[in-house]
């Protein structure tokens, strides 16, 4: 409880606000970017916070880190182009908003969905993290397997309808990740002997593929559409209300994995 | 298990997947290997024909039902082969893409980006001054940021040879 309040006397202070303001800002513009994502912004801008003081360096890029989630869903929702691989089902409902002429809500909707999940994340991490400590090393490969497993399960009963389809592309999605050197006896696989398949398919690579890439291509081969961009009306708790039970759902299910 | 959606281009796109998922499952034992004495488990072979079995089972289910639901709405051929072109359409622009890809070390990140821009926007029929200087200046901007300030690694270009010491070095840096 010590430790809390004392945390509070660096909050307040003005220099630490400014860090979170700047962090906050640039790591929207950088998670909007698609390719680069926070750990890579994280990397480059590293060596720039080792002549800051400690404490305003980590909150720069803790700024950086928690806005590129929301930043990524910018272009996620605008351009059907995720900005993180965070984003990816965020195209789902996003981009089809903002064909209905509905972006800004999309765009409100992740940012209010954002700042709930990263608050409530921070509040659990504060009050939960004697818990997590014990149970964390439990956590084995098995279990990873289990929720791997049950995220690939996920895919494939959330195309309802498109089940066998979704079914056919997560083990096209699993066999691209199996592609390359293996690591067991450093042996080739289906690189066809070419030698820039023999470091695998990059996630990142592939996301930009299939979604910056196919759009673009869809966006040269389309013709204009002027996409109007109608002002929010009545209140935003107003829009909010209805999936506010939805937000706080997933948040919570969010922290629990 | 409920019926498929049936959109246009879904017996095309089935076909396909059955045909590279075949091609896939006989390459299996060129592609990978089988070690003696080494647990089933951490075989190599064995997680890629996992996912090709998988694949192919799926595949399978997934045309079956697709070529059920074909039979029963005819003249959808039309729909096929429209559907078909849109997809052969970007081609023209894979073609330009890959063509950037392959003069960026030739002929620099700059100067190639700053082409392939201006040239891209003129094909896409933005072609009035202004989105020319437009399209200068993004392609400016990204070079900027992605090769000067974020220094991605990206080839230099072999016409930098040909500039002055100082120059070349600070183009192979920078641009």
């Amino acid at each position: 409880m010590e430790l809390i309040l004392s945390s509070f006397d660096i909050f307040l202070r003005w220099d630490v606000w400014v860090a979170i303001l700047v962090g906050s800002i640039g790591g929207v513009i950088i998670g909007a970017i698609p390719g680069v994502g926070p750990a890579v912004a994280i990397a480059i801008l590293l060596p720039a916070t080792y002549s800051m003081d400690p404490i305003i360096g980590i909150t720069v890029l803790l700024g950086i880190y928690g806005s590129a989630m929301y930043g990524g869903a910018i272009p996620a929702i605008l351009i059907n182009t995720p900005g993180t691989p965070v984003n990816a089902l965020t195209t789902y409902d996003g981009y089809s908003m903002t064909k209905d002429n509905k972006a800004r809500r999309a765009i409100t909707l992740a940012y209010w969905s954002s700042f709930t999940g990263g608050i409530f994340s921070i509040i659990a991490l504060i009050f939960m993290t004697s818990l997590i400590a014990k149970v964390a090393p439990l956590f084995g490969s098995r279990d990873i397997l289990m929720a791997a497993l049950l995220g690939l399960v996920l895919v494939v009963i959330s195309h309802r309808k498109q089940t066998l389809i979704a079914g056919m592309l997560v083990f096209f999605g699993m066999f691209i990740s199996t592609i390359g050197m293996e690591s067991v006896k450093y042996s080739k696989r289906f690189t066809f002997d070419q030698s820039w398949l023999l470091s695998g398919f990059d996630l990142i690579t592939v996301l930009l593929g299939l979604f910056a890439v196919s759009q673009a291509f869809i966006l040269l081969i389309g013709n204009d559409r002027r996409v109007s961009m109608p002002s929010l009306k009545g209140k935003k708790s107003d829009d909010l209300a209805p999936i506010t039970t939805l937000i706080l759902l997933s948040t919570t299910q969010s922290r629990t994995f | 298990m409920g019926r498929e959606e049936y959109q246009a281009g879904d017996l095309v796109f089935a076909i396909l997947m059955l045909f590279i998922v075949m091609v896939l499952l006989v390459s299996i034992p060129f592609e990978t290997k089988w070690f003696d004495g080494v647990p089933l488990v951490k075989q190599p072979r064995l997680w890629p024909t996992f996912c090709l079995v998988g694949m192919a089972l799926f595949g399978l289910l997934y045309s079956i039902q697709i070529w059920r639901s074909y039979k029963i709405q005819l003249g959808q051929v039309q729909g096929e082969l429209n559907e078909l072109s849109s997809w052969l359409r970007p081609l023209e622009f894979v073609f330009y893409f890959v063509l950037y890809v392959w003069s960026v070390p030739l002929a620099g990140y700059l100067l190639s980006t700053l082409l392939f821009f201006s040239l891209l926007t003129i094909r896409a029929g933005y072609r009035t001054l202004l989105m020319f200087w437009v399209s200068l200046a993004t392609g400016f901007g990204i070079v900027i940021v992605f090769k000067s300030l974020l220094q991605v690694k990206i080839a230099s270009g072999a016409i930098y040879d040909y500039l002055p010491d100082g120059w070349a070095t600070f183009f192979m840096i920078y641009f």
